[in-house]
């Protein structure tokens, strides 16, 4: 077994392993706990958002550091690594070959994971995820915002050498007899993303060095009194963080397209369709990143550019809904949690895109920029769409990690339980950015309407902490005295699961 | 079984180009209130400039967020009551033993 | 493509359509929105951390208070002194960001006399959340 708790294997063996389930294991393991790290920070964040003026928090910039901590820690090292974790497990198994092209380098790039996050944490900067200079460069307090730079450069690197790991395995160690055509779309998703990191990143590696060396006083790349443009650092930071946002979606594409099949027991609707759609995706997500700029003085026409960029990219996630829902057209749906979650994933996922539709109409940017309306939508995306597909994938995935079934009931709960929290906590926080709420505030005017959404947010915030728990006790407790789980086909679909002599690489 | 299905496919096929055309009308007849109402601003700048009015920048901008919004519940409303009658239409039902017709 | 993909087609033509009419709609709005009247009186707005001050025409300085007549158009000279913020007056959809090194127009007419709130709206500090003024508009 991978992870037999009762009878465990030397944990150094584990630790030192390069064999792809292993390193799988700990990717999945460690994002998981820095989910719970960056939720308990939420549950603060909601605690204190209950009433106007100081609830729970005195001082303003410990709010400010909490809400960086929870932006940095769960786009780093919750969504990506899982990803990793997940493509690690899949990718050798689903291109039939023996492990990772490079797995030595597979170890090392996991082993970056915990010092980047260790600066990360213990830097406890205040300059929000997206470091936004003048503010990074000239106020923020050191050493907090140096240790998130190079926290945050570390965790990059990591994410390319995955990345090369990925492509050269996928096209490169793919079984001979397996054309590229017939590879689960799961393996094309992974490949797509690792190609977008590959372009992407190193943007915002260079960015990463500006602003030290700007806060170092040595240069002024976005510093205005010397002779700097901070515009210029946001157009940087941007054009790798709009296609990042694919790349932290694709991967949950993929495992959609995973999950939906098997649990509908019939064939995927149009591959072709999904592979189309999935590369013209990753193409399409290079040109829109400036609608996040709407309101820092850009042209009329510079505008118009962006916001037919981030239409373009509609139609493409347009078709993967349509695969989704024709694939169980005709079927035989079984319901489990993973399928729950993946269609309230697809649900959520939809409610986000619409809302995002109407953030690049460029008017009404100056309703919702830098409003509760975007925290919601974004929210109703890693949160709502993603996560949940995670979510699912992850209870799918654990006979294969642990040999065991989880408690069917507790999941229900879990997923009922997020599913409207997700839905009253950032549904509502739309609302909120209508009514004029900014965001990245501790504080807000003391209006009738914006308290009683503000809790109204909280409480959905208070069931989703709830929910989780009851994930966490499912996880800890199945894994430890879970029923053995019928490994050729544990969720009793009709068709094979994965090679489960893959759990056990040492024999 | 493989007939069955080559039947199954073939109904499909032209049952889907059927379905596909009609809800494109019916969508096409709930949208198309959208689309004329998207024309007044284009009028009222016209009357505006005309009369040398100023133009009232908040009304613009909200009129077009509840277009919008008008939009994305209707389209919403279609996909999401799509996937919904699938997923109950077509879920995994506890099997009964047949009975035997004589 | 199979011919049980026409459904699919279709589908995808009529998202495009609304997309194409979202774009068009959008940026017909934005043409209208971004054309500043010419007789528009320009209010210099200065943001620093935490606080507003605005400069009339005439040279008068008013801080974290703003007083301006119902029916005329202003248009507005954002800048800052430190780091970022944005100048956001909620009821009137005004919104622009507040640039060190740059300025950054926007404008309004003002149609109802009251009290409104003026805020900022980018992360730019400990006081961010109390980064807020007051905007009077007289008959």
């Amino acid at each position: 077994m991978v992870l037999e708790i009762r009878k465990p294997r030397p944990l150094w063996e584990i630790l030192f392993s390069t064999h792809h389930t292993d390193v799988a294991l700990l990717y999945t393991v460690s994002s998981l706990i820095f989910l719970f790290m960056g939720g308990t920070l939420a549950m603060v964040i909601r605690s204190e958002l209950l009433f106007p003026g100081p609830t729970i928090i005195n001082d303003p910039s410990i709010f400010n550091r909490i809400f960086t901590m929870h932006g940095t820690d769960l786009l780093f090292l919750w969504l990506l690594p899982f990803a990793a974790g997940i493509g690690n497990y899949l990718i050798p198994i689903m291109v039939k070959y023996k492990d990772m092209a490079y797995p030595k380098l597979n170890a090392v790039a996991y082993w970056m994971i915990p010092p980047g996050a260790a600066l990360v944490w213990l830097g406890w900067a205040d300059i929000g995820w997206t470091a936004y200079p003048p503010y990074s460069i000239i106020r923020a307090p050191g050493p907090a915002a140096d240790m998130w730079i190079f926290g945050l450069k570390i965790l990059g690197l990591s994410s390319i050498l995955s990345s090369i790991n990925f492509v050269v395995t996928i096209l490169k160690c793919k079984h001979p007899d397996l054309p590229i055509m017939k590879v689960p779309i799961f393996v094309w998703a992974m490949l797509i993303t690792s190609f977008m990191i590959l372009a992407a990143l190193p943007t915002f590696t260079a960015s990463l060095i500006m602003l030290y060396t700007d806060r170092l006083g040595v240069s002024g790349f976005f510093n205005p009194a010397m002779g700097g443009d901070p515009i210029a650092y946001q157009h940087l930071f941007w054009f790798t963080f709009h296609p990042e946002v694919y790349i932290f979606f694709i991967p949950a594409i993929g495992m959609a397209y995973e999950l939906i099949p098997k649990f509908s027991r019939k064939p995927l609707f149009s591959y072709s369709s999904g592979v189309i759609a999935l590369i013209l995706l990753g193409l399409i997500g290079f040109a829109s990143w400036a609608h996040h700029m709407f309101s820092t003085g850009l042209s009329f026409i510079e505008k118009t550019v962006f916001m037919v960029g981030t239409l373009a990219a509609v139609p493409m996630s347009a078709m993967h809904v349509f695969n989704w829902i024709a694939t169980p057209w005709g079927g035989r749906i079984r319901f489990a949690a993973p399928t729950k979650w993946v269609y309230g994933g697809i649900a959520l996922f939809f409610t986000a895109g619409a809302g995002g539709v109407v953030n690049t109409a460029i008017p009404l940017d100056f309703i919702t920029h830098d409003s509760y309306w975007v925290v919601g939508h974004f929210h109703l995306f890693v949160m709502g769409t993603i996560s949940f597909i995670f979510f699912g994938f992850m209870y799918y995935i654990f006979p294969f990690m642990t040999g065991r079934m989880y408690s069917e009931r507790l999941a229900s709960i879990h997923f009922w339980l997020m599913f409207i929290g997700a839905i009253l906590t950032f549904v509502t926080q739309h609302i909120l950015g209508l009514f004029g709420m900014p965001r990245r505030v501790y504080d807000y005017v003391s209006d009738p309407d914006l308290i009683i959404m503000n809790q109204i947010a909280s409480i959905g915030a208070f069931m989703m902490g709830t929910a989780m728990a009851t994930f966490l006790a499912n996880m800890i407790h199945s894994t430890m005295k879970g029923k053995p789980a019928r490994m050729e086909d544990p969720f009793e679909i009709g068709e094979q699961y994965y090679d489960y002599r893959r759990r056990e690489p040492h024999h | 079984m493989i007939e069955h299905m080559r039947i199954f496919k073939y109904s499909v096929k032209s049952k889907s180009v059927g379905v596909g055309l009609t809800s494109g009308r019916l969508l096409s007849l709930i949208l198309a209130p959208l689309l004329v109402a998207s024309l007044i601003p284009i009028l009222d700048s016209a009357f505006a400039a005309e009369a040398e009015q100023l133009i009232n920048r908040r009304v613009e901008i909200w009129g077009l967020f509840y277009r919008l919004m008008a939009a994305a519940f209707v389209v919403g409303a279609a996909v999401q009551g799509v996937m919904a009658f699938v997923l109950f239409r077509f879920r995994e039902k506890k099997e009964k033993p047949q009975e035997v017709v004589r | 493509m199979g011919s049980h993909n026409m459904i699919e087609w279709v589908y995808i033509a009529a998202v495009v359509a609304i997309l194409t009419w979202v774009g068009a709609d959008s940026w017909v709005i934005e043409k209208y929105i971004d054309e500043i009247p010419e007789d528009a009186e320009t209010i210099k707005v200065t943001a620093q951390q935490w606080f507003w001050t605005f400069e009339h025409e005439d040279g008068t300085k008013e801080v974290g208070e703003l007083h301006l007549k119902a029916g005329k158009a202003y248009r507005f000279e954002v800048t800052s002194k430190d780091v970022i913020h944005a100048f956001n007056i909620p009821f009137y959809t005004a919104m622009i960001d507040a640039v060190p090194g740059r300025i950054n127009k926007v404008w309004f007419a003002p149609d109802q006399t009251g009290e409104f709130l003026i805020q900022c709206r980018e992360y730019c500090g400990l006081l961010h959340s109390q980064m807020r003024a007051k905007l009077i508009v007289e008959a």
